[in-house]
């Protein structure tokens, strides 16, 4: 999905500055996140955050639950909320309580797919590997990632 | 010959570290344990490369590390609990397929198949029932049903080599070397020991001389040049009419001299000889019987001409 692939803007229903917020899911809270600022679209169901950051704990069992809490970041995110899509750009950032790192220019969550894809370059490194890509598409829930584009990374055995 | 040598006292072991990879994509399963390699891959280490179409990497599974003693909090012990991952844990295992092609210094071997076990240190080279594997170091050439090459040496077993020793003779301005060919059921290549080890059903063919015996071990200097090869357990040398039984065979590629010791007996085309030691020349196809005994049957005239 590309940053042109979502309806053109109109003007904001409500803008909010410095925000904080979190996510409610079976009555815990299930992410929480900051932005800078967010501008919503009603009849759109459309959000413009900029400067987005979001913790998110991974769920347990998931392929995601060894990198333990997630940090997500990006200096744009769009979103759909009626079509359960997004797109971070700009700079998307991945931060793992494990150590792990992942950097590309931009991400795209289809949630009727479940999926979690990119273009761009990717570079990603944690605990004992190292890897870099042109793109990559993964299940949300981390249970199968897939690097494409070419691949090349390193396994180190002394890391671990 | 040199590739015994070559592969033997050039390689060294693949040192331990970092493993290196590249190819097309890369899909990670972390609950089969499993990452898939897909178009153009290559494993590195070192000097030890790996190249095919496809691979599958089998990882060991998660182990959490310990929380270390006295470090209470919840904080601490919910990361102790952290597992490293599929990409972050010990690859076990990589199962290669399509055109597997292995490089470790002048060394170079192609297969249709390996597996690379990456706790074991070997890489196990096998074919497609078609084409053998095969193990290459110049103009040396070792095929074999399956080529298990250990990483932490040097040592390199066979099963049914076939092994074409073109260097085996010092070549001559006047004379192309006769390749020298070895089979057996199978070899083993130990560093250690500068010996290339063949046993079962082994046959050795130069020219029109074929020796066959159950061991033989080639031995070589450090130069890398054969300095003998040696037949035991009951050899049996076959040169057109001419046929030769012993205990052993010593054959010196310098000198192209076969020696037959331990009850060596001669048959020749109705001629019967034993001695202490038959020396058999595969150039001249001379033979010079030590303390001969036995007994020569004068050729018919008519039968074989004028003599």
């Amino acid at each position: 999905m590309s940053e042109a692939s979502l309806p053109p803007e109109g003007p904001a229903d409500l803008i909010l500055q410095e925000v904080a917020f979190a996510r409610f899911s079976d009555g815990k809270i299930s992410s929480r996140g900051t932005a800078e600022e967010l501008s919503y679209r009603r009849s759109a169901g459309r959000l413009l955050a900029s400067q987005a950051a979001l913790r998110l704990p991974a769920r347990p069992g998931s392929g995601l639950a060894p990198l333990g809490l997630l940090h997500l970041s990006a200096p744009r995110v769009e979103a759909e909320t009626t079509a359960r899509r997004g797109v971070g750009s700009h700079g998307v950032r991945l931060d793992s309580e494990r150590g792990d790192r992942a950097r590309t220019d931009r991400v795209s969550y289809d949630g009727a797919r479940e999926l979690v894809t990119s273009d761009t370059p990717l570079s990603a490194e944690g605990p004992g590997y190292r890897v870099r890509s042109r793109g990559f598409v993964a299940r949300a829930d981390g249970s199968e990632v897939q690097l494409v584009g070419g691949v090349s990374g390193r396994l180190d055995e002394r890391g671990r | 010959m040199t590739i015994l040598a070559a592969l033997a006292l050039v390689a060294a072991a693949v040192p331990p570290g970092p493993l290196d990879f590249a190819a097309q994509t890369l899909r990670t399963e972390p609950k089969e344990r499993r990452a898939y390699l897909h178009g153009s891959v290559q494993i590195s280490r070192g000097d030890f490369v790996v190249l095919c179409d496809d691979a599958v990497a089998e990882f060991a599974e998660d182990k959490p590390a310990r929380a270390k003693p006295g470090k209470g909090s919840k904080k601490v012990q919910k990361a102790s609990t952290m597992a490293p991952g599929l990409l972050g844990s010990e690859v076990r295992h990589f199962t290669l397929d399509g055109h597997v092609r292995m490089q470790r210094g002048k060394r170079t071997a192609e297969a249709q198949h390996g597996e690379l076990d990456n706790e074991a240190q070997t890489l196990l080279l096998t074919g497609n029932g078609k084409e053998d594997p095969v193990l290459r170091d110049g103009p040396e050439t070792l095929t074999g049903e399956r080529i298990l090459l250990h990483l932490d040496s040097e040592d390199v077993n066979v099963v049914h080599p076939r092994l074409v020793l073109r260097r085996t003779v010092p070549e001559t301005e006047d004379k192309t070397p006769s390749p020298t060919r070895v089979e057996a059921s199978k070899l083993f290549l130990d560093r250690s020991a500068q010996l290339a080890r063949f046993t079962d059903e082994v046959v050795v063919r130069r020219g029109d001389m074929t020796v066959r015996g159950p061991l033989m071990d080639a031995r070589y200097d450090k130069t890398g040049e054969v300095t003998r090869l040696l037949l035991s357990g009951g050899v049996e040398m076959r040169q057109g009419d001419r046929r030769a039984v012993a205990q052993k065979a010593d054959y010196d590629p310098r000198a192209k001299e076969l020696i037959l010791t331990g009850q060596p007996r001669l048959f020749d085309r109705g001629d019967t000889l034993a001695g202490d030691r038959i020396t058999v020349n595969l150039d001249s196809h001379e033979v010079r019987v030590d303390r001969a005994h036995g007994l020569l049957r004068p050729r018919n005239p008519s039968a074989t001409g004028a003599r």
